[in-house]
């Protein structure tokens, strides 16, 4: 909600009833395409145009719309019009066109890559039609640095209801029954999850909201905190009130510097309406939230390593049991879940919210990337197929057939056309040998070679393996070692066996998820693509030659 | 941040005794104490803290790991055990000129790994006086801006849809026309 025009000059073009907005996506995505530039530009030209407009001072821009490839975007809510890739210069036609004679500026309308064809706003575009926005509702509509925004659309409600209306075992009962699976990890369900930490023995526990999706392919997390922060916010709130914590930690990547700021300003903001601090909304509830940011390890994601990580030691994984629900941080009682899922409660706890047909936490939000002509951040509902995701939403291949897609990062599966009818949920993947994980989808062309893929994401593991247990921290690194003589064609066919046998015991043996899932890309790989892998045998290399470029001369840093 | 320079410029080991080494000491314990009481008491805000003096110093050199052991009542080695865990924390300096390289799956997937061999190969812009890389090439696991790969950070602005031309262009004008321009950012 940046430009907030009360002109009775525009509004008599427009109606008057409401006030006329235009929306600049704020996102990294768009910030990095020059959305700021467009949005300074849009405030000089109304002054100078002596439109009256009345402009928030504050550089107000809206959330991601998860629909980065075409930034920086301009969307009118008033007329449904989405404009891609503004830049400075179409900003004086915009503000002449649209806004003064509601005419469409048809050069800046989305055209698909794939067919050709150009669609005015969000209603009509294929990126969201199918999309079902309930976690990010309000991403991409308001002001992520304005608090009074994220209320006015509900914000903070289902904590009002949660203390003022509910005990922490009917929420957990709530939670429950939604069904809520852990977004990310393994699909834990979180109501038992919260139980679990409920009941644990002792008077102080505590809530981590965890930001390191450990998967390099993942913009959830930033988007969550750049577009909406308060839903993060409210949803680590109502899980301490549930569990009986006084204290939440925000576990974020330092990387996502946008986000961490936005987070930042988001805790003052919710701290001075009385969201957070002693006595919320007059009750005993007295609760605290503090940004903690990892210093760059990927393996901080795990939870017993997110632990260390917190308590200032090298983040290392530990073994388990004991469990961190029983004890966690400061060996306390702990609940640690992803943001995704935090942002969904405050929809679980106010259900009035939804319509009818909607469920709450019925939905997923993924992450589209590689070779596919509209990759992007979208929400869809559970069961979703990986083809209608893949073809539809992201518009098939950009440069021709797609071979497979890799779900869940590091740890995921590589899946090829024939399982495309997978539907998006954590029992069906799972019967694929795959896992939703964090929810990265990795599209790959023709053009590009399974094993170098299973190499980029075994490499991931071997770099970021913490070292504590022998299976990963070596099993990773023979792995790797294998996959560079399959890349540069010494391998033979005996080395596929060992490779599998290899797999098999590291899985096995890891004491945590990263290793224990260090090995799946290769397993699943060999199991959907192993003529590739066979092609690969007897001196031929890589038919792709993109092995060559991902071998072990790489750089280290 | 005063002095940051001359801290920064102290011996592998720290100020080895010169006649300013307690005021350096000194201007370094403060800083800690400043970044201490935002992070909260106790070893949970070691990592902040030492974030923070990456961040002021480039790097956090023995001598200023020795002073925050000190100041959290840990072994130095217990301090250097972290700082050489984190990616982000390095007791050497990498370089004031910041270059991140995404190479997570979808700028890997677009080329992500050719940009990082190329700008890292280069090893570009050595000074002569130090022998110190004046950009500190980074690999980075994910931007988060994966519709734009592959991308590249420097200090805190990305670039989106990098190729080698550009890639070359943005590390010449990190470089800039004049060495002593360096550290303007």
């Amino acid at each position: 909600m940046t430009l907030i025009s009360t002109s009775h000059q525009l509004s008599a073009v427009v109606g008057d009833q409401d006030l006329l907005e235009i929306r600049v996506c704020g996102g990294s995505g768009c910030v990095a395409l020059g959305a700021l530039e467009v949005l300074a530009a849009m405030r000089r030209a109304a002054d100078i145009a002596g439109v009256d407009v009345e402009i928030d001072p504050r550089p107000g821009v809206v959330g991601c719309r998860g629909f980065c490839s075409q930034g920086p975007l301009v969307y009118l809510p008033r007329f449904d019009l989405l404009y891609c890739r503004v830049q400075i210069n179409d900003v004086d036609e915009i503000l002449e066109h649209t806004l003064g004679r509601s005419e469409v500026v048809e050069r800046l309308l989305f055209v698909d890559p794939a067919s050709g064809r150009q669609y005015r706003g969000l209603a009509d575009n294929p990126f969201f039609a199918k999309q079902e926005r309930q976690v990010l509702a309000r991403c991409g509509i308001v002001d992520p640095e304005n608090i009074d925004h994220a209320t006015a659309l509900g914000a903070y409600d289902a904590l009002r209801r949660s203390l003022l209306e509910l005990d922490p075992v009917q929420i957990i009962d709530l939670i429950k029954r939604s069904g809520l699976q852990e977004r990310g990890g393994q699909g834990f369900p979180v109501g038992l999850k919260w139980a679990v930490v409920a009941e644990a023995p002792g008077e102080i526990r505590y809530v981590v909201g965890n930001g390191e999706g450990g998967d390099p392919g993942l913009t959830v997390d930033r988007t969550l905190l750049e577009g909406d922060p308060h839903s993060v916010i409210e949803g680590i709130a109502i899980a301490g009130f549930a569990v009986g914590a006084r204290e939440g930690r925000l576990f974020l990547r330092s990387e996502h510097s946008l986000g961490v700021a936005r987070a930042e300003r988001a805790l003052g903001q919710a701290r001075r309406q009385g969201y957070l601090g002693t006595a919320i909304f007059g009750t005993s509830f007295d609760f605290e939230i503090e940004i903690c940011e990892n210093a760059g390890a990927s393996m901080g994601g795990e939870e017993t390593a997110l632990l260390n990580v917190l308590q200032g030691r090298r983040g290392v994984a530990r073994p388990r049991p004991p469990f961190p629900a029983v004890s966690g941080l400061w060996g306390r009682p702990t609940l640690i879940n992803s943001l995704e899922t935090l942002a969904n409660i405050p929809l679980i706890v106010q259900p009035e919210q939804l319509g009818p047909e909607s469920v709450p936490a019925s939905t997923k939000i993924v992450c589209v990337s590689g070779a596919v002509s509209r990759p992007g951040l979208v929400e869809v509902p559970l069961g979703t197929r990986i083809h209608e995701v893949v073809d539809e939403i992201a518009g098939g291949g950009c440069d021709g057939e797609i071979l497979a897609v890799h779900l869940g990062g590091p740890g995921g599966a590589t899946l090829g056309r024939d399982q495309f009818d997978t539907p998006i949920d954590f029992s069906s993947l799972r019967s694929q040998g795959a896992n939703l994980g964090s929810g990265g989808i990795v599209v790959l062309g023709t053009d590009s070679c399974p094993v170098a893929l299973a190499r980029f994401f075994v490499a991931f593991c071997a770099e970021e393996s913490c070292g504590t247990c022998p299976p990963c921290r070596i099993g990773t690194k023979v792995l790797l070692n294998i996959l560079d003589r399959i890349g540069s064609g010494e391998a033979k066919a005996s080395d596929l066996h060992r490779l599998e046998k290899l797999c098999q015991h590291i899985r096995r043996t890891s004491m945590c998820e990263l290793g224990r899932n260090a090995s799946s890309s290769v397993t699943t790989g060999l199991c959907n693509f192993r003529d590739a892998y066979e092609a690969h045998l007897g001196g031929q290399g890589c038919p792709t030659g993109e092995c060559e470029t991902v071998s072990s001369e790489n750089p280290k840093i | 941040m005063k002095m940051a320079g001359d801290i920064t410029d102290s011996g592998f080991f720290g100020t080895e005794g010169g006649d300013g080494a307690e005021a350096l000491d000194q201007a370094v314990i403060d800083l800690i104490d400043e970044l201490l009481a935002q992070a909260g008491p106790g070893r949970g805000g070691l990592i902040r803290v030492l974030l923070g003096l990456q961040q002021t110093f480039d790097r956090v050199s023995w001598r200023v790991q020795e002073l925050v052991a000190d100041r959290f009542g840990l072994s130095p080695a217990q301090v250097a055990g972290v700082v050489s865990y984190y990616p982000k924390l390095s007791a050497q300096r990498r370089g004031r000129l910041k270059l991140d390289v995404c190479t997570g799956s979808s700028c890997f997937l677009r080329g992500g790994n050719r940009i990082l061999r190329q700008v890292a190969g280069d090893a570009p812009g050595r000074t002569s006086a130090t022998d110190e890389p004046r950009i500190a090439v980074q690999q980075e696991r994910c931007l988060g801006v994966c519709g734009l790969g592959p991308v590249v950070r420097t200090h805190d602005r990305i670039r989106p849809m990098v190729d080698e031309r550009e890639a070359d262009e943005i590390v010449r004008s990190l470089l800039g026309p004049e060495p002593h321009e360096e550290d303007d950012r």
